[in-house]
């Protein structure tokens, strides 16, 4: 930009100093407060003697009353000074710089009449910073996630109750902060009350009452159940499992607080309907657990993959393999153990505890081994098939078994017991690799294996041609031993999944965060999730169908990049719920405080209901404030005589409040005051951790004392966990990441894009924005970063699933390439800008203009015609076909400052990876820069534009720091100091957070 | 045309009677249900304009339009013939237009498809301007039990040029819209459950915590700017219309909710899976909440502009080969045949719910013939605002003489006009209306 703007003004006006001494002339806005009238006089006059005739003659035709090109009237300039009047100004002078404005084919203005008019508007700007703008507070809205944070926080309610409520508008910058999109209508009141009062209820709990709490275990293993029930357990589909094979039973937790273990429901009545409401048969008693709780597997089998049994009941449990890559039928991915549950808590949390543990597995090698001398065989072309052999003088260490056939096997699965272990494999015929005479060889596994006697049975099918098993050991420093050594670091990731189940299966929905399964030995894992969030069965009370209400709880091995991960042994799968920590609750115990006057129901009262508004209202009450909620309190309590009942009332009047639903800066006057101090803290804990400030930011603000400790509580709020909570709205509505979640991807010719692999790819540049706030690297990082930040699933997505070994943890990598690193080229990015088929140079190129470059372009305009299609675009690239588009009238100013962007992009694919082949990515950008590809946009975005990418972020960040639109001498601030203060240290990410929040921007109302 | 000014003053003030007059409210709502068939109103929205193929191209049948007449009666084409049942029951509109329309981003059409306003040019502080459901619900809050549904395949208000929603409030601000069909249900019928003390002593004690609240509200300091006072007011203002509802419902307690049969309620309905089920779903749902009186005017936007939204890949889940925004930049004749059978596919869900509706009686004729049907989209092919594709249905105790192609054209607002005086309600103008619409379907 600097670049152009120097060639240009040779032949117009002065240098880029003087831009910027005019713009920095603009923001002192202490040192003078008014229009100077002599100046403005002069402006004016000016204006309407020269400058608005020129402007009639070169610019009105096209943006005047009539045409309104890219939404731009030059014939409305009033000298009004309001912030729109210099935006466009400012558009002006830069169109007047560039040379952009008029059009070559218009009629152009003589080089005096340009510098007359770039003079004029230049003045004009520096005139209209002066003039103060008025600060009046500001009132905004909680967003609905805002306000299920504070829910949350104050209460302890982890329910999604405020899904009820509609999603938030979204601002023109992408936000959904900014107060003047956050509408509140009649109907969300009304929600509000309805959100407060079940809020409540779930929180507040009669202390005199002991919980019911119900529980249940189902153990599982090959013949666990020595009793089974004599009746054939019916659930339509084959994927029950053997009755022997899993016993339930009602448990009881171990609490520190007395509670009433909830009886299960055992006896039902049905008229049966196996399959669906058609098949009526006859009114039915049915008795027991074992019609209350099912288990049963999906894609008990092969599910679909190679690897082998994806499931294999075992006398210490299911063993899981990952679910398969392919496979996502409408039961859900396979291999899954389901739970289908006829009884479950309506709300609270409910709790799933896996009893499991990393199964000592092998790894599936590529090729037979090596021969060696230590080789053993055992043959076993005279035996009964699965017949164990012994071997014997087994030293500690890792093997390889292959398995020979005497000739070509049929399609089925190996199995082999070895010791106390199951392996087992999926072949295919004919097998790549064949020995002498005939005989086929599949490497089978390798691991690793103790010493002593083991006894070896396999089998195959029938046994056809089995011959011979081989033991060959694995040296370490080899490629099978390195392998096997890594595969036996990888942790399985075991996922709780829940949702309805229906007659054509499940609708699961993730329940909790995978965990890592690290331990060899049997350890309990933790899953907690509200109940609500999930489908319920919602049956009438006496409903008569046994398959009707039933919920599904399901676990499973996640699938990370396709590598090889040791199957999970699961023994056992808890369910608990409601599942409380302690008693009563955490939110209860807050609000029902101890207090020495609790037998006093009045002071008591006074002393709940300030104590909770203060928390609510996230500062001291004011002046009537307290007598209001006080006689609504009496009121009740008068009529009622219930205190807890009386109390609640009240609290529903302050979850309702506009003090509650509103972050209020109130004002004295137009002119800037400081910020409250409780008002302080309330804004940043709402911008950096999108909930109410915790005790410790609200006792530095009681003690005033938080201005002055600015530096280190930003430190402190970034390092926190909630500071996620900041990072997933922020980052996800600045690079509208909600496009990649509508994709639709063309499953065809982007197979890897499937929905789990999305979710992670979703959570990418999350991850990695995260990461650089808090190590506080430089800006240039966001485009061109040595790293990706990214675990298995993202980094197998790219091709780097070797180099990674986090599982499902992110973290930072070096990805070693030419064009990874950065949000741009990010598959979340790059495939939510797309269709979902072919990659799209205008929709990449118009959001890197908006959101990284902060040039936005105009809308666009009416009657856009579309892009040349059919015979028209026969045997044309797409890349092509939009420079037939761009050449037409009407579209080509535009698109010259959109498609440049895109067009180095092309690279890559609509799924978001490097296309195949040789791409044309080359590209003129609209200041006649040429641009290779994409990591050459991406070193002239760093390296020549860095503070125009800078001033970008400093703007989308202080717009959704303040939830409102920035006015012109906000933006100029940020443009100037941002640069004065920043630039040197490369503009640091999280000094630039520290810098909005410092800035008068945020810190004044 | 001065003519269009000519409106049947009685039949205006007859239905003003029954609204303005300042009855006490249960008495008039009592008499209303028992002795006045109610009039209702509602409008499906369909984004991304409708086929209307270049005649060079030969295949005038797939022409969302009918063609031109025959024995009398005007032929249905390919995208419109299964509403050939209904040919009695409803009316084309051929050359409509918002004049506004023309004037702006071709995106806004949606947002301004039932108010006409002129969005390139705003009135200071505002956005929108009132639309006609809204016009209705504000003359009809008072007999029923909900002054108006909003609902749309997104929940939400969606945004500007992109809205999820067409209903704008008195203030132009759009109202956000409800797509789940159980939530709608829900809240629209299951409030018969429960016996009416403890719904009344629960009515009663929301309207002292409403109250409890406002008083509240005021104790906070008014020490706001201008901008931020007005946000104040506009959380007071939802408080008193919400209060208002209460006290509304507390009257309609006494009255009991119709017996209704909802078994043919597929609630779990996902636009993701069963585009068909979805929408029939959600016809289902207002076609039931006509029947038993609970509003009388309901908006449904049925897709969204530019490719918004789920509905947009409904097309791929019909088994065609585009989405519905790609077939909609179709000039060709493949393309153009695709998007007439999406076409079609949305007629018969409009076929479906007049079906419904006719099989509802009133205490006079059916549903359907008490009930103005608005169905049309913002604009005729891709971003062209002029020759609206509107049809009208029902509403023929309210004067409307069916089976017509009006092909004279007119505003857009000339034509609600028509449809509010028709609904008796005597308003003296709409949006840009110049007078009602002359000479055409209407009565009025």
């Amino acid at each position: 930009m600097l670049r152009r703007f120097c060639a240009h003004a040779e032949r117009s006006i002065g240098c880029v100093g003087l831009i910027f001494l005019v713009a920095g002339g603009a923001v002192a806005e202490e040192e003078v407060s008014r229009k100077t009238p002599d100046v403005f006089s002069g402006l004016e006059s000016q204006f309407r003697e020269t400058v608005q005739p020129l402007l009639k003659r070169y610019c009105y035709r096209c943006h005047g009353a009539k045409k309104m090109k890219s939404g731009v009237r030059l014939d409305q300039i009033s000298l009004s000074f309001e912030d729109s009047e210099l935006f466009l100004l400012r558009h002006i002078q830069k169109q007047l710089k560039e040379q952009a404005m008029p059009p070559e084919d218009e009629i152009l203005p003589a080089a005096g009449e340009r510098e007359l008019l770039l003079q004029w508007v230049e003045d004009a700007l520096q005139e209209g910073g002066r003039k103060i703008r008025p600060k009046d507070g500001s009132v905004r809205r909680l967003t609905v996630t805002q306000y299920h944070n504070t829910l949350r926080d104050l209460l302890g309610v982890e329910d999604h109750l405020a899904d009820a409520l509609p999603a938030d508008g979204v601002s023109k910058e992408g936000f959904k902060n900014n107060k003047d999109t956050l509408l509140l209508t009649p109907q969300m009141i009304e929600t509000y009350f309805d959100i407060a009062e079940k809020a409540l209820s779930i929180t507040l709990v009669d202390e005199g009452r002991k919980p019911k709490i119900q529980c249940f275990r189902v153990e599982l293993g090959e013949g666990v159940n020595k009793d089974p029930v004599p009746e054939q357990i019916q659930l339509n589909g084959p994927s029950l499992l053997a009755k022997e094979d899993y016993l339930i039973k009602e448990i009881t937790p171990e609490k520190p607080f007395a509670f009433e273990p909830l009886v299960m429901r055992k006896d039902f009545r049905f008229i049966e309907g196996y399959r669906g409401n058609a098949t009526v048969r006859e009114w039915k008693d049915f008795r027991g657990l074992y019609h209350s709780v099912f288990a049963s597997l999906i894609g008990r089998h092969t599910g679909g993959y190679n690897y082998g049994r994806s499931s294999h009941l075992v006398s210490g449990g299911l063993l899981l393999r990952p679910r398969s890559p392919e496979t996502d039928t409408k039961r859900g991915p396979a291999p899954t153990f389901s739970m289908p549950i006829r009884q479950l808590p309506a709300s609270g949390v409910l709790q799933v505890t896996v009893e499991a543990a990393r199964y000592e597995d092998g790894l599936q090698p590529q090729l037979p081994a090596v021969e060696s001398g230590q080789r053993l065989r055992f043959d076993l072309a005279n035996r009964v098939v699965g017949d164990p052999v012994n071997w014997r003088n087994v030293s500690p260490g890792v093997y390889q078994v292959d398995v020979v056939f005497s000739a070509s096997p049929a399609d089925d699965v190996v199995v082999a017991e070895i010791g106390k272990r199951t392996f087992s494999r999926r072949i295919k015929a004919p097998l790549p690799v064949s020995g002498p005479g005939g005989v086929q060889i599949v490497p089978f596994v390798i691991a690793r294996f103790p010493g002593g006697v083991l006894p070896l049975s396999i089998s195959c099918g029938k046994g056809q041609n089995l011959s011979e098993i081989r033991i060959t050991p694995v040296i370490e420093d080899s490629e099978p031993g390195r392998q096997f050594s890594s595969f036996e670091k990888r942790n399985p990731h075991v996922s709780v999944h829940m949702g309805l189940r229906t007659d054509v299966g499940a609708r699961l929905s993730r329940f909790a965060e995978p965990q890592a399964i690290v331990s060899p030995e049997m350890e309990r894992y933790y899953f907690r999730a509200p109940v609500s969030s999930f489908a319920s069965p919602d049956t009438e009370e006496g409903n008569a169908n046994y398959l009707a209400g039933l919920q599904e709880i399901a676990v499973r091995s996640e699938l990370t990049d396709g590598r090889q991960l040791p199957r999970v042994l699961v023994r056992a799968v808890e369910v608990e719920g409601p599942y409380y920590q302690d008693w009563p609750p955490r939110g209860h115990r807050e609000i029902f405080f101890p207090s020495p006057n609790k037998g006093n129901p009045g002071t008591y009262a006074r002393e709940v209901i300030e104590r909770f508004a203060m928390r609510a209202f996230r500062r001291p009450l004011r002046s009537g404030e307290l007598e209001a909620l006080l006689s609504v309190w009496r009121d009740r309590h008068g009529v009622t005589g219930d205190f807890q009942e009386s109390v609640k009332q009240v609290l529903v009047v302050i979850l309702t409040s506009p003090q509650f639903l509103y972050l209020t800066e109130a004002s004295e006057g137009p002119g800037a005051e400081p910020l409250t101090e409780h008002e302080l803290a309330a804004k940043l804990s709402y911008f950096l951790w999108n909930t109410t400030p915790d005790e410790q930011l609200f006792s530095q603000a009681s003690r005033g004392s938080l201005s002055e400790a600015l530096d280190p509580e930003i430190s402190r709020m970034v390092a926190d966990e909630r500071f996620e909570q900041f990072t997933s709205e922020f980052v996800s509505q600045w690079l509208a990441l909600d496009k990649f979640e509508v994709v639709n991807v063309n499953r065809g010719r982007h197979p890897r894009l499937l929905k789990e692999t999305k979710r992670e790819l979703r959570r990418e540049p999350e991850h990695f924005v995260t990461h650089l706030m808090r190590k506080n690297l430089p800006l240039r990082n966001l485009l061109a970063a040595e790293f990706i930040v990214a675990n298995d699933v993202v980094a197998g997505y790219y091709g780097l699933g070797d180099g990674s070994e986090h599982g499902l943890s992110f973290a930072p990598m070096r990805h070693g390439g030419e064009t990874l690193g950065g949000v741009l080229t990010q598959a979340a990015i790059l495939a939510g800008l797309s269709d979902g088929s072919e990659s799209n140079p205008i929709k990449r190129g118009a959001w890197l203009a908006r959101r990284i470059i902060g040039e936005p372009p105009a809308p666009p305009p009416p009657n856009v015609p579309e892009l040349p299609d059919g015979q028209e675009a026969e045997g044309k690239t797409l890349r092509e076909r939009l420079e037939q588009h761009r050449d037409k009238v009407g579209c080509a100013e535009c698109h010259r400052k959109i498609d440049p962007w895109g067009l180095p992009l092309e690279q890559f694919d609509a799924g978001g990876l490097l296309k195949k082949g040789k791409v044309d990515a080359r590209s003129t950008l609209p200041d006649e820069t040429e641009i290779s590809g994409t990591s050459d946009l991406k070193r002239y975005l760093v390296e020549e534009r860095l503070h125009q990418v800078a001033l970008s972020f400093l703007e989308h960040l202080c717009i959704y720091a303040v939830g409102r639109d920035l006015t012109f001498n906000e933006r100029e601030y940020l443009r100037e100091e941002g640069r004065r203060q920043l630039s040197g240290k490369g503009y640091r990410m999280r000094d630039c957070l520290h810098f909005v929040v410092q800035s008068p921007i945020f810190l004044q109302k | 045309m001065p003519n269009q000014f000519k409106i049947d003053r009685r039949a205006v003030l007859k239905g003003m009677a029954g609204v303005a007059l300042p009855l006490p409210l249960l008495e008039a709502m009592g008499k209303e249900v028992a002795e006045k068939t109610p009039r209702r109103f509602c409008a499906f929205y369909v984004a991304n304009g409708m086929t209307l193929p270049d005649p060079k191209l030969g295949i005038d049948d797939w022409s969302w339009f009918p063609r031109a007449e025959k024995d009398g009666k005007f032929v249905f084409g390919i995208p419109t013939a299964p509403l050939s049942p209904h040919r009695e029951k409803l009316s084309f509109f051929g050359g409509l237009q918002h004049l506004n329309g023309t004037k702006n981003d071709p995106h806004v059409c949606s947002d301004m498809w039932l108010t006409g306003a002129p969005l390139h040019d705003p009135a200071p502080g505002t956005y929108n301007t009132v639309g006609l459901d809204q016009v209705v619900a504000q003359h009809t809050r008072h007999h029923c039990r909900r002054p108006s549904l909003v609902l749309s395949i997104d929940a939400g208000t969606g945004y500007t040029s992109r809205t999820a929603t067409i209903s704008y409030d008195r203030e132009g601000k759009p109202i956000p819209a409800e797509n789940n069909p159980r939530r709608i249900f829900e809240s629209l019928f299951k409030s018969n459950r429960g016996t009416l003390e403890s719904q009344r002593a629960q009515l009663r004690m929301r309207m002292k915590l409403v109250d409890a609240v406002s008083e509240n509200a005021k104790a906070l300091d008014r020490k706001l700017g201008q901008a931020d006072r007005e946000k104040m007011e506009q959380y007071m203002t939802s408080l008193n219309e919400f209060e208002s509802r209460l006290q509304t419902s507390e009257k309609w307690l006494d009255i009991p909710l119709k017996e209704q049969d909802y078994s043919h309620l597929n609630l779990d309905a996902n636009p993701a899976d069963d585009p068909q089920a979805y929408y029939r779903t959600m016809l289902d749902l207002i076609a039931l909440a006509f029947d038993a009186d609970i509003t009388r005017s309901v908006t449904f936007m049925m897709n969204r502009e530019d490719g918004m939204g789920i509905s947009d890949t409904f097309p791929l889940k019909l088994g065609m080969s585009m989405t519905h925004h790609s077939m909609s930049h179709k000039k060709d004749r493949d393309g153009l045949i695709e998007w007439g059978k999406y076409d079609r596919f949305l007629s018969e869900q409009l076929a479906y719910f007049l079906r419904r509706m006719d099989g509802y009686r009133d205490r006079q004729g059916t549903v359907l013939d008490n009930t103005i049907v608005l169905y049309g989209s913002g604009a005729s092919t891709t971003h062209k605002n002029t020759n609206l594709p509107t049809l009208v249905a029902g509403g023929a105790n309210m004067g409307l003489k069916h089976g017509q192609y009006h092909q004279a054209g007119g505003r857009m607002t000339d034509m609600y006009l028509s449809i509010l005086h028709s609904m008796g309600i005597g308003e003296e103008s709409f949006g840009d209306s110049r007078g009602t619409l002359g000479d055409s379907i209407f009565a009025v």
